[in-house]
């Protein structure tokens, strides 16, 4: 575990020599997420694809809280919501965020801020298998703020995320 | 019960506080219902659940649809989905209501235990999943019951769930409303208690205006001029009466200054503050207000300082024009003044009648006294009587006025004196019967038994009035009867007099104003009696003076009666009375008289009565030499006029006393025709034994002389006898000397038969009659011989005044104690040799 998350600091730390301000790589791996819709950003036709790699590289953001789906205290690290559709360069107001299994919440814009909703890609330290509600997982800062525990906050914490289409 | 209003208010306030802050709380719980009831929160329980129906039914398409290694992928997808969806429900928190269904487990158990069953055969390689499709297709629709009913139980537990939450947001909303309700109704009592606060105060503001237009109305239609000023001095405002006593035109006011108006305490102008001013809390003061036109007045003024809660200290100045007032003050000045100066006159007349008329008129009548002692002619003789009843009737005139103005200033007080009141009044009744016998009256006396022998009074004043009641019953009555009765009347030694007639009687409307100076009744030429009119003032004011009352009934033609009452205190039993003055006959001895007096007229007269009755006399014109003239003679009496120019006769007698050096020989009577008498103290501190008043009568005079002869004898010659207590030893013992005890038992003897038939006979009464008298004198001129001088003295008062009981008594006491005495002397006498 300790190893991945300096192997996660490691990519922290170069991922902004890697990543060029204007450029959006390929994806050399699986791809575990697209965005579509109105974004300025692609590189694939219609959107932008990320596999964890690319994920692992954007700054990482990492919490504690606990979930009314799981038991105990749970660490989260994954890139922020607001970094993620910033890095895309999103025009639009709503998104569509979708699961492996169809199922799909909408996630107004405005809840992309700082210290707000993040990407999951690791939990306590390691990465999600979809048994897991992995690879992805949108999780809000429960515990850090009382505003997140709430029934709309919960629905849009969709985990096994694969898609996310902006909307104008 | 009253409940102070703050107190209601304040818990009003209160209610409706708490109310809206349950209200508040209960709004935010009604919302967060609502939030719950629209999140749908236990709805994620059977939407969860239905989600595992959904996955199991996907994974279940793709395991029918695995035919060949590369639809695997999607199989080994299908059942991740679905093993996090169970794992889901096995751990999160969100299921846990639906977790407690009694089903639930058990069919959750058999799900768990189909995936862990699963798990190898996914995970495993594609060629052994290819091996156990059918076996995990078999399972899979073993399983899927399971999942229907784990679905079922959702909807289940959903429903219960939204039934539990109905009631309970039925029970907030019931509360809701019932916390409105009481907001409400707080509201309501609130509103109900503003309302009659609100009419509560504007009752108060009625009222308040009623007062004040009533304190205004006051202020207004007072009569004193009521200014209020600013704590500067500033008028503030003043009333109609204060425009009109300053003289300012209505509203045209303001701005004026209350220094403008009125002067202060020094009559400055010059203050700023109504403090400064020295009018502040003194009381009416007087002093000078301004009207507009510069014209000053005399003001009394009353300065304040009011305390009003609301502005600043107020002053309050009264002001009353007093000018009239003043004006009014001075012309009753003027006329007590005026008046004053009548009452001056009036004493300066009187003065004048003291000296100017009645010394001539003492010449008139002294001469006329001498004039009827020589030779006259028959017709002489009228014309003299008439002079004579002229001048007495204008000497009674002139006495009557005199009188008047004396007791009227009241300066001499009627001496208290112990006086034997039967004797008194018998003597007085007893001088008037010839004057009733004279106008065919009838006169009688009744003296009530209970009547004290010996009273201390004043005889001259006593004697004054009962003879001007009776003297004015005697004048007014004709042929009638007249009593005089006397008797103790209640309690306080008051003493009754009433002088009773059956005359004419006095109309009742003259009944009220017979008291009044100058008042006659009949006040026509035609009356008939004479007088000023004065004779029952004078009376009045006698027995006021006596401390006494004095008061009239009368029937018109029935009679009247005249009644006053006098204290009159029994005398205590030591002091026994003075010698009245009384008519004795002439001493036979004549004595050496000088007369001390400036007028020459009076010298003449007064000497040639006192000569004509046997005296000789020197006359001194003046105090000196009456001083030297007493030195070198030896007087029995001098007479010594007051007033004199020069030494007065005060000063001559005090002098005289000095020189000779004996304070009571020879005795100084004082003449004086003053109606004012000196006070007694300071005529015998100047040694002055009796005052014989103006006009001197020759009767008069021998009286005088009488008394200074007894006086002289007693304090000089026989000195013992004025204390003799029974026997006179000296006499007694002359007797056993000169005729030896057996002669005086003899005459003894002879006087003790005298004296036993003297006293068989009871006294006679008031008609008195002239054996008993002769026969009184015979017994006294005996007792003399014999040295009895109590005895004698006794006989000798019976003699005078044969008609008193008492005396008769008197005497008989007497008798009987000297006799015991004088026999034991004799005895004694006898019985011891010469």
């Amino acid at each position: 575990m300790k190893i991945l998350k300096i192997a996660a600091l490691t990519f922290m730390a170069i991922a902004p020599l890697g990543v060029a301000a204007d450029d959006l790589d390929t994806p050399t791996g699986e791809v575990i997420l697209t965005v579509s819709g109105a974004i300025t950003k692609q590189n694939t036709d219609e959107a932008a694809a990320f596999d964890f790699d690319m994920l692992a590289a954007m700054p990482a953001e990492s919490f504690e809280t606990t979930t009314i789906w799981t038991e105990g205290s749970q660490s989260f690290t994954g890139v922020s919501l607001n970094a993620l559709l910033d890095f895309v360069g999103v025009d639009g107001k709503l998104l569509f965020a979708s699961a492996i299994n169809d199922y799909q919440v909408e996630i107004p814009i405005t809840d992309a801020t700082d210290g707000g909703p993040i990407v999951a890609y690791l939990r306590n330290g390691e990465p999600m298998s979809v048994r897991n509600k992995g690879p992805l997982w949108i999780v809000y800062p429960y515990d850090l703020n009382k505003d997140y525990q709430s029934e709309t906050i919960y629905s849009r914490s969709i985990w096994q995320l694969d898609r996310i289409e902006v909307v104008q | 019960m009253r409940i102070p209003r703050g107190f209601v208010t304040a818990t009003l306030v209160l209610v409706v506080v708490v109310a809206l802050f349950e209200l508040f709380v209960l709004l935010r719980s009604v919302a967060q219902q609502v939030d719950e009831l629209s999140d749908a929160s236990t709805g994620d329980g059977v939407w969860a659940l239905s989600r595992l129906e959904i996955d199991f039914y996907r994974f279940e398409a793709a395991l029918e649809a695995a035919q060949s290694p590369e639809t695997y992928p999607e199989l080994r997808t299908r059942f991740d989905l679905f093993y996090s969806r169970v794992a889901t429900l096995s751990e999160g928190q969100l299921n846990q209501n639906i977790r407690d269904h009694e089903s639930f487990a058990k069919n959750m158990a058999t799900l768990e235990g189909f995936v862990e069953m699963a798990l190898p055969y996914i995970d495993g390689n594609d060629a052994m999943l290819t091996q156990e499709l059918a076996m995990l297709r078999s399972e899979t629709e073993r399983i899927a019951p399971v999942v229907r009913r784990l679905s079922i139980t959702g909807v289940a537990s959903s429903s219960q769930n939204s039934r539990d939450l109905r009631f309970a947001t039925r029970a907030l909303l019931v509360k809701l409303a019932t916390s409105a309700l009481i907001l409400i109704c707080g509201l309501l009592v609130f509103a109900v208690v503003l309302r009659r606060l609100y009419l509560q105060s504007e009752q108060a503001s009625r009222s308040s205006n009623i007062s004040r237009a009533r304190n205004e109305a006051m202020i207004e239609s007072a009569l004193d001029g009521i200014l209020v000023t600013a704590p500067d001095g500033k008028i503030l405002e003043l009333n109609t009466a204060a425009e009109q006593v300053f003289g300012l035109n209505s509203g045209n006011d303001t701005g004026l200054h209350l220094s403008e108006l009125l002067k202060g305490i020094s009559e400055t102008t010059e203050y700023g503050s109504p403090k400064e001013s020295g009018l502040l809390d003194r009381g009416r003061l007087l002093t000078t207000g301004i009207r507009q036109d510069g014209s000053e007045f005399a003001a009394e003024v009353t300065l304040s300082q009011a305390r009003t809660s609301q502005e600043d200290d107020v002053f309050v100045a009264y002001v009353r024009d007093i000018s009239s007032i003043l004006e009014a003050q001075k012309e009753l000045r003027d006329a007590r003044d005026k008046a004053l100066q009548g009452e001056q006159a009036k004493d300066k007349l009187l003065a004048v009648m003291n000296h100017e008329i009645r010394t001539p008129l003492n010449g008139i009548l002294g001469s006329l006294d001498l004039l009827k002692k020589t030779d006259l002619t028959d017709a002489q003789n009228k014309y003299l009587g008439a002079i004579e009843t002229s001048g007495d009737v204008l000497m009674q005139h002139v006495n009557d006025v005199l009188e008047l103005s004396r007791l009227d200033s009241d300066i001499s007080k009627p001496p208290h004196e112990p006086l034997e009141l039967c004797k008194t009044i018998g003597d007085l009744v007893d001088s008037q019967k010839a004057a009733a016998t004279a106008k065919g009256n009838t006169l009688s006396l009744k003296l009530s038994d209970d009547l004290p022998k010996t009273v201390l009074g004043n005889p001259q004043a006593l004697r004054q009035v009962l003879l001007n009641l009776l003297g004015n019953a005697l004048k007014f009555n004709n042929n009638g009867l007249i009593n005089v009765d006397v008797e103790p009347f209640g309690r306080d030694d008051l003493v009754e007099f009433r002088v009773i007639d059956d005359g004419p009687g006095i109309a009742e409307e003259n009944l009220g104003r017979l008291f009044e100076d100058f008042y006659t009744v009949d006040p026509t030429f035609s009356r008939t009696a004479q007088g000023t009119g004065l004779g029952l003032g004078i009376t009045k004011r006698m027995v006021a003076a006596m401390g006494g009352e004095i008061g009239v009934e009368s029937i018109e033609g029935e009679g009247s009666m005249f009644w006053f009452r006098v204290p009159l205190a029994p005398a205590p039993k030591a002091e026994t009375t003075e010698e009245v003055i009384s008519a004795t006959p002439p001493d036979a001895r004549g004595a050496k008289v000088l007369l001390v007096e400036d007028n020459e007229i009076n010298q003449m007269i007064t000497g040639d009565m006192l000569r004509n009755s046997g005296h000789a006399v020197d006359i001194a014109p003046n105090g000196t030499t009456a001083i030297r003239m007493a030195e070198r003679n030896d007087y029995d009496l001098i007479l010594m006029d007051i007033s004199m120019p020069g030494m007065d006769g005060i000063t001559a007698a005090k002098e005289i006393r000095r020189a000779l050096g004996d304070p009571t020989h020879p005795p100084i009577f004082a003449l004086t025709a003053q109606s004012i008498a000196p006070e007694d103290t300071k005529l015998s501190a100047a040694g002055i034994t009796a005052v014989l008043p103006k006009p001197l009568t020759s009767e008069l005079l021998q009286n005088a002389v009488n008394r200074a002869l007894k006086v002289t004898a007693y304090d000089t010659h026989d000195h013992s006898a004025d204390e003799c207590n029974l026997m006179n030893p000296a006499v007694f013992a002359d007797l056993l000397t000169n005729i030896g005890p057996e002669r005086i038992q003899h005459h003894f003897d002879a006087l003790s038969t005298d004296l036993a038939a003297f006293f068989e006979h009871p006294a006679p009464g008031p008609e008195a009659n002239l054996e008993f008298r002769s026969q009184a004198h015979t017994l006294s001129g005996a007792a003399a011989v014999l040295g009895l001088c109590s005895l004698r003295r006794s006989l000798a008062k019976l003699e005078d005044h044969p008609d008193a009981q008492n005396l008769f008594d008197q005497t008989q006491q007497i008798w009987s104690e000297s006799r015991e005495t004088y026999q034991r002397a004799l005895d004694r006498a006898a019985n011891t040799p010469p």
